[in-house]
């Protein structure tokens, strides 16, 4: 087990181990294609396969989204700031809020999960790469594509408004403006526009590249394990990848599927949800959130993964009950799946049913709980150092709890029906995914840096944004509880002065660019640390799990000799305990390390053509549908070549004895790994 | 090919199949990714049929608005049966190629794979032609004709064999004098050089006695021109082009079922937007197979690809599994008598 990928059918011919991909001569595939392995700068990023490159691009990609996001909500608070403003339109305030949910989740939380994931993973459980390297690539471009997609949409929303579309448009609206959940008949061919079209296909496309995710991570956890990683040794932050790779590749079906009827719906006349012919809108609702719900947990578990590492870490001791919180961890994924319909509560369900997915909600609250009270034990009695990820990690703690409050008032039915649709609800998931995930995600950024980049990012700035975030979002989001109880709706794109909400609007809108602010700021540290950053030990933490015992910054190969694991955090016990890692003899034969292609950017290109054309079809363009087959065309040549040019790979020597980095604290394994 | 086609299994390359199933669970990585897809494509596959079935039991005639769907008149379960079956016996034949290429049989698997293939596309075809028919929707005909020895014949096609599913008048018109009226020549020849005796029989559709036309047919060559507009038809041809002397009198629809299509009900829609799903997944595992059996015939292709075509059968027996569900929930279903 310490290939990262099964080996060439050529498996012989590049048997010569070379110190640095740069040295190998071209290698060429049997279709007569030089494998881009010697490039290097921006077609090497193009091309890469190694996990923790497409990891940092995920981030970026992730960053960017967020920023664009929060820019989007914030256009949202300045319309809200007073009563009757008119700052933005309805429509383009109906496409802000689309774009903002749309966009933070599938954009940004989700993304920058991955590229946790992607980093982490792999370093975690001691392999050198993750099952299918290309697989990663296309799961990345495929991304892309569909965030290009659906971003693409305020050009033409701009163009229109302009008025390079001429004003004999019956519907106008080139931005998604259906609402995250794009609930039926809103998101129907007689209501909305393209925008919708942009947002059905992007949602599509992103799809894909979260289930070919999801089926590399899950492969990856099961089969690649150093020796010695058993199941209950893994990292929780490993475990919680794998209990959100399985909700994904079981929930997205259920949205791909209901898109797909919608979209047959809008291009081919069908009748699945039209009500003139006898579809049933609510089937949409029910399709959606079969996949809406366990979506939360999708979002959250990461981020719940991420404070189970920093806890332990910054507390000087191990994880309080870790069996109790991965099976918490699961019970919550598989009841996530039980509780879809309490987003439908006022729908008219049925008692029994009412009744049923009342009392599941209820009891997803008790892992919930589980954790939460597991969390704090780790806490009670360590020695606890107020590092910037711990001040993050204590802050998801409380904040998510808060959240957790007003869902549990949601799960009773009578209640949610006064709350549905209100501010409440809003604040109660801005709880949740802003205080939840977002400070979970945050502290992990602060928490990895040191090793993704190996720079320490500004502490001091970290404070403040700690500060600044946590403030903001209280600020922003506390008085929305009251708005929403005083019967405030969500999504209104206006309201009266004379309604009593003016004052706490207005504090909501500070508040808001407070937050904005301190995000910023935490993003400018990063970019600042990424490119001028101090460097930094390889572990600046003193951390439990195998990531911090490899060189920083991270070599192509990971480990240049595979650890065997001998105890649950492994690395802390090897420093501080008196089981120490072995290494596996590498054979003598160099590394085999994968070859890069250029086959998954052609497939997420093909289906950002593919995509695009798909809207333009939808709007009439002329010969739109034959750049969306060849689109197709281009995604299935991408696959084909990529089968065809096989898995390749070439053979890194790590370095001998003496040519490493002599600042290796000598007792540390990064140093052994090395020597 | 240089070597036998069947190379025998040695050593180098078992290490190598061994190197790959050297994981934590024991699984090649490949054929674990396979059964993740599978149990995600389980969803997909859940999603629509209980879309179809929900709206199914909504609407038991599958039509709200515009008139029932005659379901079990629609469909031809005969037809869908054949094809089922030869379905299952595709995956049968794909164990078969699995098997062989596991025990280095790289011949019979190139044999077993091609017979999957060809399968696969009846499947295909069948599922086509259904489609087609489904679409068209159905017509039932009464129509009155004169013999060439002046007696009067009247027939119905309510159950004819040449245009069940026509529901358009016109075009079933068309494919009746097409056909002919379904006579046909028992005996045809020369009496003078251009006169010729002929005995027609017209098979009755309830089993009874057959109808019987005897006469003579007077051969004039050029106003039978063939398609290239120089040579003439022979005497035979042109006696069919004739319609055998019968004269259609009258012919008129006397019922009518409307097609089914994705936007005339819910029941189209989610059947056609289900079944071809289905079939897309069909095609694709055809196109894999295919080039499966074209890889075979390179230098790379060894008894190390057993797993790939390991793979590639999964896929074929899942695709095979959700048909039984789709033709037992969405067909057989239909068929049983309501109490």
């Amino acid at each position: 087990m310490s290939t990262a990928t099964a080996d060439a059918p050529h498996h012989a011919d590049h048997h010569h181990a070379v110190a640095d991909k740069s040295q190998l001569a071209p290698e060429k595939s049997w279709l007569g294609l030089n494998r881009p392995d010697r490039h290097s700068g921006w077609i090497d990023w193009l091309t890469t396969v190694d996990h923790k490159k497409i990891g940092v691009m995920y981030g970026a990609f992730a960053l960017f989204f967020f920023l664009l996001g929060g820019v989007e909500a914030l256009m949202i608070r300045v319309q809200l700031a007073v009563p009757e403003n008119d700052f933005i339109t309805a429509q383009l305030y109906n496409q802000f809020f689309t774009m903002h949910g749309t966009t933070m989740i599938f954009l940004g939380v989700m993304p920058l999960s991955a590229a946790f994931f992607n980093f982490l993973v792999p370093l975690q459980i001691g392999a050198r790469d993750v099952a299918f390297p290309r697989l990663n690539a296309f799961s990345l471009w495929t991304f892309v594509a569909g965030a290009f997609v659906l971003n693409v949409s305020w050009f033409f929303q701009f163009a229109h408004t302009v008025g390079w579309f001429g004003q004999d448009l019956r519907l106008t609206d080139m931005a998604p403006a259906g609402g995250w959940f794009g609930y039926v008949p809103l998101t129907s061919a007689e209501y909305t526009g393209i925008g919708t079209d942009f947002w059905i296909v992007g949602l599509q496309i992103l799809g894909v590249a979260s289930l070919a995710a999801s089926f590399n991570f899950i492969v990856t956890i099961l089969n690649m394990r150093a020796p010695g990683m058993t199941m209950m040794r893994l990292p929780v932050f490993t475990w919680m990848t794998l209990i959100t790779s399985f909700l994904i590749i079981f929930a997205f079906p259920a949205i791909t599927i209901a898109l797909a009827e919608l979209m047959f719906d809008r291009y081919f006349g069908t009748n699945f949800f039209r009500v003139e012919a006898g579809g049933q809108p609510i089937l949409w609702q029910h399709l959606f959130w079969v996949f809406g719900h366990p979506e939360v947990y999708i979002l959250v578990l990461p981020a719940m993964g991420i404070v189970s590492e920093i806890l332990p870490t910054f507390s000087k001791k191990p994880l309080f009950g870790y069996p109790i919180i991965v099976f918490s961890g699961a019970v919550i994924g598989f009841l996530g799946f039980a509780v879809w319909s309490h987003h439908m509560f006022t729908t008219g369900l049925g008692k029994i049913a009412t009744a049923a997915f009342s009392l599941l909600t209820m009891a997803i609250a008790v892992p919930t709980g589980v954790k939460i009270f597991n969390w704090m034990g780790t806490l009670w009695g360590g020695r606890i150092k107020f590092t910037v990820p711990m001040v993050f990690a204590l802050g998801f703690i409380w904040m998510f709890m808060m959240g957790g409050f007003t869902g549990i008032m949601h799960s009773a039915a009578p209640a949610d029906a006064q709350q549905q649709d209100s501010y409440f609800v809003v604040a109660h998931f801005h709880y949740v995914l802003l205080g939840g995930v977002l400070l979970g995600l945050l502290a992990g950024l602060y928490f990895w840096t040191p090793k993704i980049f190996g720079r320490m990012l500004n502490q001091k700035l970290g404070y403040w944004t700690a500060f600044l975030v946590i403030a903001g979002f209280n600020i922003t989001f506390f008085p929305m509880h009251y708005l929403g109880l005083t019967g405030m709706p969500r999504r209104t794109h206006t309201y009266l002065g004379d309604m009593g909400w003016n004052l706490w609007n207005h504090v909501a809108t500070i508040g808001a660019f407070i937050l904005g602010i301190g995000v910023l700021l935490c993003f400018v540290n990063i970019v600042w640390t990424a490119l001028k950053g101090k460097p930094c030990e390889s572990d600046p933490w003193d951390g439990r799990t195998l990531e911090w015992s490899t060189p920083t910054p991270v070599p192509a190969y990971n480990f240049a000799r595979t650890p065997v694991v001998q105890a649950r955090d492994c690395f802390w016990v090897h420093k501080h305990g008196d089981k120490k890692m072995d290494f596996m003899d590498d054979g003598g034969h160099g590394i085999h390390m994968p070859s890069q292609s250029w086959f998954p950017l052609l497939c997420g290109f093909g289906f950002a053509v593919f995509g695009v054309s798909m809207a333009m079809l939808a709007a009439g363009v002329p010969l739109a549908g034959y750049f969306a087959i060849g689109g197709l065309v281009a995604v299935t040549l991408g696959i084909y070549l990529w089968a065809l040019e096989g898995p390749g790979g070439y053979h890194l020597d790590p370095p001998k004895e003496g040519d490493e980095e002599s600042d290796e604290p000598t007792d540390a394994p990064a140093a052994q790994a090395a020597h | 090919m240089a070597t036998s086609a069947n190379p025998p299994l040695d050593e180098k390359l078992l290490e190598r199949i061994h190197a790959d199933q050297n994981t934590n669970t024991g699984i090649e990585n490949k054929k674990l990714i396979m059964w993740l897809f599978l149990a995600s494509d389980c969803m997909f596959f859940g999603t629509l049929i209980s879309t179809h079935l929900i709206y199914r039991k909504l609407y038991p005639f599958g039509h709200p608005q515009e008139g029932a769907v005659n379901i079990t008149g629609t469909f031809d379960i005969e037809l869908t049966s054949f094809s089922t079956f030869i379905l299952l016996m595709s995956s049968f034949l794909m164990a078969l190629a699995v098997s062989a290429m596991h025990k280095g049989a790289i011949q019979s698997f190139r044999n077993y794979t091609f017979g999957v293939i060809l399968f696969g596309l009846v499947f295909l075809g069948g599922q086509v032609y259904e489609f087609q028919h489904f679409f068209h929707g159905q017509g039932w005909y009464e129509w009155k004709a004169t013999a060439p020895d002046g007696q009067e014949v009247v027939g119905n096609e309510a159950n004819g064999r040449y245009f069940k599913d026509v529901a358009s008048a016109a075009a079933a018109k068309e494919s009746f004098l097409h056909e002919h009226y379904g006579v046909k020549i028992e005996s045809f020849a020369a009496q003078k050089p251009n006169e010729f005796k002929y005995k027609l029989k017209l098979p009755s559709k309830t089993g009874g006695e057959p109808m019987i036309f005897t006469g003579v047919y007077e051969y004039h060559p050029e106003a039978h021109h063939a398609e290239d507009g120089e040579s003439y038809l022979k005497p035979r041809e042109a006696f069919k082009h004739d319609n055998f002397g019968f004269t259609l009198d009258e012919f008129k629809q006397v019922k009518q079922v409307p097609g089914l299509s994705l936007q005339n009900s819910v029941f189209g829609s989610t059947f056609y937007v289900m079944t071809g799903t289905h079939g897309t997944h069909v095609a694709i595992g055809i196109l894999w197979l295919f080039s499966m059996l074209v890889f075979s015939y390179t230098k790379n292709f060894s008894v190390i690809n057993a797993v790939d075509v390991e793979i590639a059968g999964l896929y074929w027996h899942f695709v095979d599994i959700v048909w039984i569900v789709i033709f037992t929930v969405v067909y057989l279903v239909e068929y049983i008598p309501s109490a």
